[in-house]
């Protein structure tokens, strides 16, 4: 038996009448034969509830996979700048020397440098900045780039001193020695070098967020691309009718 | 024609055929579009001029939703529906059980942990007895000869038959109490209560979108109620296998109790204030990582607080 469809009008019961499809509106409705008024009927809920969880499992997967993909770049970026940190102080340098080797008032200590596994790590460390920078443009893309950066180098700095804080924290309650094998106790000095570990760092980063930028673009006309394609198959087929 | 054509065509047909269309409300709820699941909320409302029906037109893919409806519910809808919220209260229950127990087994692991010392205390006493046996009967050295090898320490094995004749509230006593006795630093265990009450809390919050304000708070309630049950129970077990038994777990069980408390009510406390911003939190994470056009799946999290999603529809400006 049809399911009961009281008219709004008259109150009469249009459980028997057949809906047709409006062409205007594309909806399907039925015309109350004693007053007239019109009533829509429309597909069942079980049609809208599906299509309502594609689109949360759409918005879910991209903000999981946002939010794992910045997760694992900023990993990266935090062990490879503590790794470089480490090889500098090895070689005698710290960050704010770099500066120094560059306009050639330090002499760079080449050899020792790559006796260290230098340009591996420092290869690695360019490389996962330039990742981070790039997850960064493209997948904040709704965020204007100094902000996204801006606020990606604050978070940097924050968990830039996670490592020596954990070590503080264990020595002072635990008695142990520091799990994360953290060079020396935690001293004043390494909070600065720490600093400045996140500032080249984030600076670095910087130089992939256009990256990040044209990625994100690129695949943006890709997908305009494919709109354009389907609407236009979808009115050669409406001309054709 | 061109698809500019085309639509501009389509608008005129509307304005000229639905002209006497009135604008009487805007979607202040959370409304899918039938045709491509965009969220409607915000969108207006017209009487349009043809049928006076009252529609939404959807501004992702223009299919127009009649809202003056009889839905077409087939009983298979209404069957799936009951089978997909008789999974979810099953997945809520699961989720309340492993909050609590999470909870619990956090709480008992300061309360075990708070109890280190006075285990080393009984393991002393032990010793001190050990020795005076081994004094008065020197074949027993072979029984508890291994034990005295080895050094002190708080998870060492406790004979179950001397603890048994032991006077365990005066050995606290004489350990200064359960205050005195404790070892306090065992407390930094809360930061951890903290991290996953604030990760429950966020959870708890959206899972539970039709609750707000203090409903939310009598929720964590319930799941630190629970864990109390946990806890409960968990003291009513005895941990004795042939004979011997833990120190720590004997240490918990005479003065762990009160630690155990307090770590509970204060996961109740960061339980129930998580639950109080985790929701806010949810959007902030939302906000910052999904662009507004994504936005509109998840709109139920402003809809259920009353609020507009931002960049979505006319009311929401990010």
């Amino acid at each position: 038996m049809a399911i009961s469809h009281i008219c709004l009008g008259c109150g009469a019961d249009l459980a028997g009448e057949r809906a047709s499809p409006e062409p205007h509106y594309g909806l399907w409705i039925v015309a109350c034969p004693r007053c007239g008024r019109v009533a829509a009927r429309r597909w069942t809920r079980v049609l809208w509830q599906r299509r309502r969880a594609r689109r949360v499992r759409a918005a879910l997967v991209a903000l999981g996979s946002r939010m794992a993909l910045l997760l694992l770049a900023t990993a990266a970026v935090l062990v490879g700048a503590w790794y470089m940190t480490a090889t500098l102080d090895e070689v005698g340098l710290g960050w704010e020397d770099l500066g120094g080797v560059v306009s050639g008032r330090i002499e760079w200590p080449a050899e020792d440098w790559a006796l260290r596994g230098g340009p591996f790590v420092m290869g690695g460390w360019v490389l996962a900045c330039l990742t981070a920078g790039a997850v960064l443009g493209a997948g904040l893309s709704h965020w204007r780039w100094w902000a996204a950066w801006g606020c990606w180098g604050a978070l940097l700095l924050g968990l830039m001193w996670i490592k020596p804080a954990w070590a503080r924290v264990d020595v002072a309650f635990h008695e142990m020695t520091d799990p994360l094998g953290t060079h020396g106790a935690p001293r004043a000095a390494m909070w600065g070098r720490l600093a400045a570990a996140a500032l080249a760092s984030s600076l670095m980063t910087g130089l992939g967020v256009p990256l990040g930028r044209l990625i994100h673009r690129s695949h943006e006309s890709a997908a305009a691309r494919r709109w354009r394609r389907l609407l236009a198959k979808h009115r050669r087929r409406r001309l054709e009718r | 024609m061109t698809i500019a054509e085309e639509r501009a065509g389509a608008v005129a047909q509307e304005a000229a055929g639905a002209g006497r269309a009135v604008r009487v409300s805007s979607v202040a709820g959370d409304r899918l579009c039938a045709g491509c699941g965009f969220n409607l909320t915000g969108q207006p409302v017209v009487r349009e001029g043809q049928y006076s029906l009252l529609i939404v037109r959807c501004p992702e893919c223009s299919t127009v939703a009649a809202l003056q409806e009889y839905p077409l519910l087939g009983r298979w809808a209404a069957r799936w529906a009951v089978v997909l919220a008789g999974v979810w209260a099953l997945t809520l229950l699961g989720a309340w059980v492993a909050s609590a127990g999470l909870l619990y087994a956090l709480s008992n692991e300061v309360a075990l942990e708070a109890s280190e010392r006075f285990a080393e205390r009984i393991v002393a006493a032990q010793r001190v007895w050990l020795e005076e046996e081994i004094r008065a009967d020197e074949t027993k050295r072979q029984t508890y000869g291994w034990l005295l090898s080895q050094p002190d320490n708080y998870w060492s094995n406790v004979d179950a038959s001397w603890w048994d004749q032991q006077d365990a509230a005066a050995l606290l006593a004489g350990a200064g109490g359960w205050a005195g006795a404790g070892k306090w630093s065992a407390l930094w265990g809360w930061v951890w209560i903290v991290i996953v009450s604030l990760a429950m809390g966020m959870f708890w919050s959206v899972a539970l979108l039709h609750l707000r304000g203090w409903r939310l708070a009598a929720a964590a309630l319930l799941i630190v109620a629970l864990g109390c049950g946990f806890s409960a129970l968990g003291r009513l077990e005895t941990a004795t296998a042939y004979g011997w038994t833990g120190a720590q777990w004997l240490a918990n069980s005479v003065m762990g109790m009160p630690f155990e408390v307090m770590s509970l009510g204060f996961a109740l406390a960061a339980l129930a204030g998580s639950m109080l911003i985790g929701r806010p939190i949810v959007r902030g994470l939302v906000r910052a990582f999904l662009p507004p056009r994504l936005r509109g799946g998840l709109a139920g999290l402003w809809v259920a607080d009353g609020l507009g999603v931002p960049g979505v529809g006319r009311r929401g400006r990010a």
